[in-house]
């Protein structure tokens, strides 16, 4: 219900801030994507079963505003990103493949239902999610943008001639609809065109901000999954972990209880020395 | 000097097993010579049954795993040296089976914990039916590694547990323990059990 209403709110906001001055908005939104309608707002998650290695996919969900801009991230330019993206966390021994989905998978307003479908083409059980919000200025005006993610509005100052670009990954898994872990990206670069070059120079502010926007956003991606590999760690009924053909499996014992054993053992034996 | 080396010389199974493990993670192509790895086991590399308790995926893996075990391996290994020798190989097979009948999804696997786990539970119960004087504490220890076994396979495994990528495996810390119980089972049956206090 809260979701719900701050979607309205966040639509309202957004409007509010397309009404002043002159500005060209390129966005997409997981919202949109995921919850289309409020009926689906109300999914409750179930306990995510994470078969190891994972298998990931990541995706950009379809634009969903192109408030006067001539300028769209091109299919290229989007698996460029996602294919930076996908070297940056193919490393992690726990990660076995992370596939690059073309948006002409993803139905606008698709929601899990789409997102069921692409788990059984590509084979995946995660999927990271990215979604983006790019304002330009052109007017006089000091203009602000409202960009609205899952889990919260962020607002960003603008100049003339100024680019801000925010670009969002929210990794889920598919079947049990969980949010896993998500991390933003922005980038602000400042207005250097004249009028005699500004369709060109917008254009290649435009790829520069998605450029720096997702270094930022990696970079946080990375912090992100170091907290909820903790939050695995520390809530282990709420992820269930199975190990997948192939996987690699150990005995362990953990530190903490290793000292236990060796203290209480190293105690007894003492004592039993001490009686006798 | 000489009496650490005395020490060290009469619990030869476990300085063995540990320099093994030891000399396995300073040479990858000796852990992987070693290592549990279902598809080489079924290509006729049998030894890797007994020797992959040697193996492990990381230095911090190795070092609790042959801590506790250099630790409960030793004085265990002391009251009963070739007992002690043969239930190393009874665990070691014990994990390796349970895994390549039961979890054929685990396709690679290391770790002395099993071991260990085992040395640890005979070493309690030893003590206590020994009738030692400090059976309550020894029962603490009983009851913090059934408590571990319990918690993990209740739980089942925490992603990211000990090393990245790597399942952590319950089975072989309950094998472990089962092997313990039924050598000490086997010792009573047999009645051979002097008083190591003796």
């Amino acid at each position: 219900m809260s979701l719900a209403v701050s979607l309205v709110l966040s639509f309202f906001i957004a409007g509010c801030y397309g009404l002043h001055g002159k500005q060209t908005r390129h966005s997409s939104s997981v919202v949109q994507y995921l919850y289309p309608d409020k009926e689906n707002v109300a999914d409750a998650p179930s306990i995510p079963v994470l078969s190891l290695p994972i298998k990931a996919g990541i995706a950009f969900v379809p634009d969903t505003e192109m408030t006067g801009s001539p300028y769209r991230l091109s299919e290229k330019q989007k698996l460029d990103i996602m294919e930076q993206i996908a070297n940056e966390f193919a490393k992690y021994p726990f990660v076995k493949s992370i596939e690059r989905i073309p948006t002409a998978y993803l139905r606008p307003k698709g929601g899990f239902t789409n997102l069921d479908q692409i788990r059984t083409m590509h084979g995946v059980d995660v999927i990271a999610l990215i979604s983006y919000d790019q304002v330009q200025h052109t007017s006089e005006d000091l203009l602000s943008i409202a960009y609205w993610t899952i889990v919260g509005m962020y607002v960003v100052k603008g100049e003339r001639n100024d680019t801000n670009t925010m670009m969002d990954t929210a990794v889920y898994h598919i079947p049990s609809r969980k949010l896993l872990f998500r991390a933003p990206g922005t980038s602000q670069t400042k207005g250097s065109a004249t009028p005699v070059n500004l369709a060109e120079q917008l254009r290649k502010d435009s790829f520069d901000g998605f450029v720096k926007a997702n270094s930022d956003m990696i970079a946080n991606l990375h912090a992100e999954l170091e907290r909820f590999k903790e939050k695995v760690k520390a809530q282990p009924e709420a992820y269930k972990v199975v190990a997948e053909p192939g996987s690699r499996g150990s005995g362990s014992l953990d530190p903490m209880t290793a000292i236990l054993i060796l203290m209480t053992g190293g105690a007894a034996l003492w004592f039993g020395r001490k009686k006798d | 000097m000489v009496r650490t080396e005395e020490r060290l010389a009469g619990a030869p199974v476990t300085l063995t097993i540990v320099a093994a493990a030891a000399a396995a993670q300073l040479c990858p192509p000796v852990a992987e010579a070693l290592v549990y790895d279902r598809g080489a086991i079924l290509g006729g590399q049998m030894w890797r049954l007994v020797t992959g308790p040697l193996a492990h995926f990381s230095e911090g893996h190795l070092f609790f795993n042959a801590l506790v075990f250099a630790a409960a391996g030793y004085l265990a290994e002391r009251r009963r040296p070739r007992f002690f020798a043969w239930l190393c190989l009874a665990s070691s097979l014990a994990a390796s089976f349970f895994l390549f009948f039961l979890s054929p999804g685990i396709e690679v696997f290391g770790g002395l914990s099993g071991i260990a786990t085992m040395a640890v539970v005979f070493l309690a119960v030893d003590e206590i039916r020994a009738g030692s004087r400090s059976s309550l504490l020894w029962s603490v220890v009983l009851a913090l590694t059934a408590g571990k076994i319990i918690l993990e396979t209740a739980l089942g495994s925490p992603l990211f547990a000990a090393v990245e990528g790597v399942v952590l495996v319950p089975s072989a810390h309950v094998t472990g323990a089962l092997t313990a119980l039924a050598g000490q089972g086997f010792l009573l049956q047999r009645k051979a059990v002097p008083d190591p206090s003796a």
